[in-house]
Parts: C-alpha cells; sequence; structure tokens
C-alpha cells in the first residue's frame, strides 16, 4: 500500500494547499491506486510473455489482458462517480479561464476522430459554425461533457455522426443519429437531473455528469425534438474582456495533452484498451 | 536505442509506491532498448545524480514520500549537470494549472496515471533520443557549463550574446560569420552591431582577466597569447566548436 507519508513532504511544499493539488483529491487517489494496478499486470504481462511455457502463455496473457480491461472500466465508473459525488463544480473550479469555444471543438474534433480512427470506429465528430465565441470557464469541464456524449453515442451505434453546430446567438447544438431516448425521460434527465430508474440501471451516469459539468460552466440546457439525441447549450453571455488575460487552449500542447488522456481513459473503459505491440 | 553518445539509453524511476518501483523494475530488465533503475524518494534520486553520470531520462511522480516535485526539480537543476537528463513526470489528477507549472519548473513532459508501462518506456525513449528540443537543452546547457567555467560574469549582457552566438553556431550554420551574428543579435534587440561587438569584447575581456585554468588551456589550444583577450570571433567559435565535439554533432 502507498505510505501517506505528507508531514516532511508538506515541510518542503507550499502547504496544505499545494499537497491537496499535488494528491489530486480522490480521483488522484484512484489514479494511484489503479496506475499500481496496472503496472503489476504490464509487469506480469511482459514477464510471462518472455518466460511462461508455451502451453501455459496464451491462457496467462489473455487473463492479464482481461485485467487490463477490467481496471480500465473500474477507472472510467470510479471517476465518474467521483465527480458525481463530489460536485462537477469541483473539477476545474479554480481553473476557470477564457476559452473560445470553436478552436476548443476544433481541437476536440481532431484529437477524438483520431482516436477514434485507431480504434476501428466509423463514428465521426463532426462540426458547423464558426468563432469566435468566447466563455469562462474550464476546458476541462467542456471535455467531461463531449466525452461524455461522445462515448454514449459510441455505446449504441459504433459508426454514429456528432454534429456540433455553434452559432452567433451563443448557442451550441449537439445532434447525433443514434436511436435516442425518450424525450420526458432525456428532459428530466439532462434539463432537471432527475434520471429514471431504469435509465440508472442502464448507466445514465455520463449523461448525469454533462447536466453537471454544464451547469458547473453556466450553460443552460434543453433537449430538442427531432431524430437521434438533440440538445441546446445556451451559453452565457460574453466575459468582459477588461483584464483578462487570454490564452489560446486549442492550440496549447497542455490542454491536447490532457483531451487526449481524458477522451482514451473514457474510451479505454467503454470498449477497453488498444492492443498491445506483440 | 542509443543516445547521443551511442550508448544504451538509460532511466532513472522515481516513486513513492513500492510496488510500481518492482513493476517497473521487473518490465524494464525484460527491455533492451533502454535501462531502468528504481528509487523510492526524491532525495534518492538526487543522490544518484551527484554521484553517478545522470541518466538520459528521468521519470518521476509529482507524489514523492519526502519532497515535493518541484523541491526535486529546484534541485536537479542546483545541481548544474552539463548533461541534465529529460524529465518525465507522472501525474494523478488532469489538472492544467499543474501540468503548466511542471513544464515551467523544469518538467519536459507529463503523463497522467494510470498508464500502460508500455507507453511511458516508448515515451521515455522519445524523450531520451536525440530529438531536437533534447538537443537544443543539452548544447544551452554545455554551453553554460563552459562559461561558468570561464568564471563569465552574470552581470554583463556580453555573457548572454555569446550564448546566443554560440548556439546558433551548434545547431544552425557553423559558418555564419562573426558579424552576419552581430546584425542578427543587433535586430532582435533594437541595436547596431557595433554594440554588441563591444559588448561581447567585454564579457571576453571579463573572462580575460578572471584567468581560470580553463580559460587558460584555451588559449595554449588554440596557440593564442595570454598577454591579451582573445577576439570575439576566435572565443566564440572556438566554444562553438568544442560544444560540437562534446555532443557529437
Amino acid at each position: 500500500m502507498e505510505k501517506d507519508t505528507c508531514a516532511p513532504r508538506q515541510q518542503h511544499s507550499g502547504g496544505a494547499p499545494e499537497e491537496l493539488a499535488l494528491r489530486g483529491g480522490l480521483q488522484g487517489r484512484m489514479a494511484g491506486g489503479f496506475g499500481a494496478l496496472q503496472s503489476s499486470v504490464d509487469a506480469l504481462q511482459r514477464y510471462l510473455a518472455c518466460n511462461a511455457p508455451p502451453q501455459l502463455r496464451q491462457t496467462a496473457l489473455d487473463l492479464l489482458d482481461d485485467m487490463t480491461g477490467r481496471i480500465a472500466l473500474l477507472y472510467r465508473l470510479s471517476c465518474n462517480a467521483a465527480r458525481l459525488a463530489a460536485g462537477a463544480g469541483m473539477r476545474g473550479a479554480d481553473e476557470a479561464a477564457p476559452l473560445e469555444v470553436s478552436g476548443y471543438l476544433s481541437a476536440l474534433a481532431g484529437c477524438a476522430n483520431e482516436e477514434l480512427a485507431m480504434r476501428g470506429f466509423a463514428a465521426r465528430i463532426r462540426l458547423e459554425g464558426a468563432g469566435p465565441l468566447w466563455v469562462l470557464g474550464s476546458a476541462s469541464l467542456l471535455d467531461g461533457i463531449f466525452t461524455n456524449l461522445l462515448s454514449n453515442l459510441l455505446c449504441a451505434r459504433a459508426d454514429g455522426e456528432m454534429l456540433l453546430t455553434l452559432s452567433p446567438d451563443r448557442t451550441l447544438r449537439y445532434a447525433d443519429n443514434g436511436p435516442g431516448m425518450d424525450p420526458a425521460a432525456a428532459r428530466a434527465l439532462l434539463e432537471q437531473g432527475r434520471p429514471a430508474a431504469e435509465l440508472l440501471d442502464r448507466g445514465a451516469l455520463g449523461l448525469l455528469l454533462v447536466r453537471d459539468y454544464a451547469a458547473a460552466l453556466g450553460w443552460q440546457i434543453t433537449v430538442e425534438q427531432g431524430a437521434g439525441l438533440r440538445l441546446c447549450f445556451r451559453l452565457p453571455p460574453q466575459p468582459d474582456p477588461a483584464g483578462l488575460v487570454l490564452q489560446d487552449s486549442a492550440g496549447d500542447a497542455v490542454r491536447r495533452g490532457i483531451l487526449a488522456a481524458d477522451l482514451r481513459r473514457e474510451l479505454d473503459g467503454v470498449f477497453g484498451t488498444l492492443p498491445r505491440r506483440p | 536505442m542509443t543516445n547521443a553518445a551511442g550508448t544504451t539509453l538509460t532511466a532513472l524511476f522515481a516513486d513513492g509506491d513500492g510496488k510500481v518501483c518492482s513493476a517497473v523494475g521487473l518490465y524494464a530488465q525484460l527491455q533492451q532498448d533502454i535501462q531502468v533503475t528504481v528509487a523510492g524518494t526524491g532525495r534518492q534520486v538526487l543522490e544518484r545524480l551527484r554521484e553517478s553520470p545522470p541518466p538520459d531520462v528521468l521519470i518521476v511522480d509529482m507524489l514523492l514520500p519526502d519532497i515535493s516535485v518541484f523541491e526535486l526539480l529546484a534541485g536537479v537543476g542546483r545541481l548544474c549537470l552539463k548533461d541534465p537528463p529529460a524529465v518525465l513526470v507522472t501525474m494523478r489528477a488532469p489538472s492544467e494549472a499543474m501540468a503548466r507549472r511542471l513544464l515551467t519548473a523544469g518538467a519536459d513532459f507529463f503523463m497522467l496515471k494510470p498508464y500502460r508501462l508500455e507507453e511511458l518506456l516508448d515515451t521515455a525513449i522519445y524523450l531520451a533520443a536525440d530529438n531536437d528540443t533534447l538537443r537544443q537543452r543539452r548544447v544551452r546547457s554545455h554551453i553554460n557549463w563552459h562559461l561558468r567555467a570561464y568564471r563569465s560574469p552574470p552581470e554583463l549582457v556580453g555573457g548572454n550574446y555569446i550564448r546566443w552566438m554560440a548556439e546558433e553556431l551548434v545547431l544552425r550554420d557553423p559558418n555564419t560569420t562573426a558579424e552576419e551574428l552581430y546584425c542578427q543579435l543587433a535586430a532582435r534587440y533594437y541595436t547596431t552591431p557595433n554594440t554588441i561587438s563591444k559588448a561581447v569584447g567585454r564579457a571576453v575581456r571579463a573572462m580575460w582577466k578572471q584567468a581560470t585554468p580553463a580559460y587558460l588551456e584555451l588559449c595554449r589550444q588554440l596557440g593564442e597569447s595570454t598577454d591579451k583577450p582573445l577576439s570575439n570571433r576566435k572565443f566564440v567559435m572556438s566554444l562553438a566548436e568544442r560544444v560540437r565535439w562534446e555532443l557529437g554533432l
């Protein structure tokens, strides 16, 4: 078990707030625990691939592959549960910054389409409309909205298409060509945060998170009529540009790295990890 | 896989969780393209860096049991290693602010937990192999190391001009003349080539006055008298030549 000897480190660090940031909260603890598990599985897989007797090798490797898939699934579920428990506003609450939405969506579509192609999905994200459209918020909350919507669509339809349309009246429309939901259940879940029991049984955590993240950003969601799932996100008024320090998230390597990791974690948890090299 | 010096890549992995260290150690024993040693604390990392040739890449978890990762990065910086390792930090939570802070503090790359060991070592190999960013960092580090040996006064702006000129000669075109470099610097700093030349001359004169063993050895190798300072051109060209030779460029 990991030792929690924080007292000596706190003396050298910036004290309790930095200590909390380094630990990363509940999600950080889970990442550490699941990370240790995954490292052990990887090491055993490597060892067995090199040293196991031929008649046992494939069975052993298959079992360890299965463990890897389950670790990814459990990590995703536990992250989603932790975020719902902590409140989505906790994630990125201290990282709100001016964010240009069309640039963000471009980066998302590029990253996601690449990841989908690597996994053999025919699904794609398309964008319409143009920016610039500025909001004040955390890009990691947007990551949470769109990674959950994407995995939700892929579960229903592996070749689904997601269309994101940005309009000058500060609305962002989401439309997909999946099977959609019962309109009343969709409104109860996404507009009021009241999932029906049967939806929870089928796993509505992701869509609850979409609602929570949107609320944390100050975005209003309404469910719209039409084929598939159609949502309209109404964005808050443009932030006052006076005194703001702007950063272009779209082109930023750190942003892309975190977005790619979020996407990969979500898709690994639902569809399993990408195959290893032989 | 080899590093710039042609030897097998080496890495030092540090994590407060002993089981993760064991797993990485076991996995790495079966790897041929990189040699990995493990450490359990930040202080162990700093000791290893002081006592042994530094690894090509340092992989460190941001939650070490004894010192914070920022203390560790500052400690690595204070060692003033001639060949500092590339630094890969493993993070637990996807915090943009923390990632940016790590990259500013001296990390070259970050990776989120949970990671696959294959991906971790592939990234370490990429960082440790001779890529452009790492090459530039090593060139700068070697130039700084020599200027410290010559006791280049940090308050003189000419020292910065010398650094820039040597870096240009090593990384871009070794045949660029001193006059061309003065002109480029003058455009960069909104001044005249003559001003740049005089500032470089003042810095070289200051190093000549220090007469450190390293400077005297340089003069001997160039066959130059120590009765007067080296010319700007000779000083900068020989510095660039030496760094190119050391890094095998």
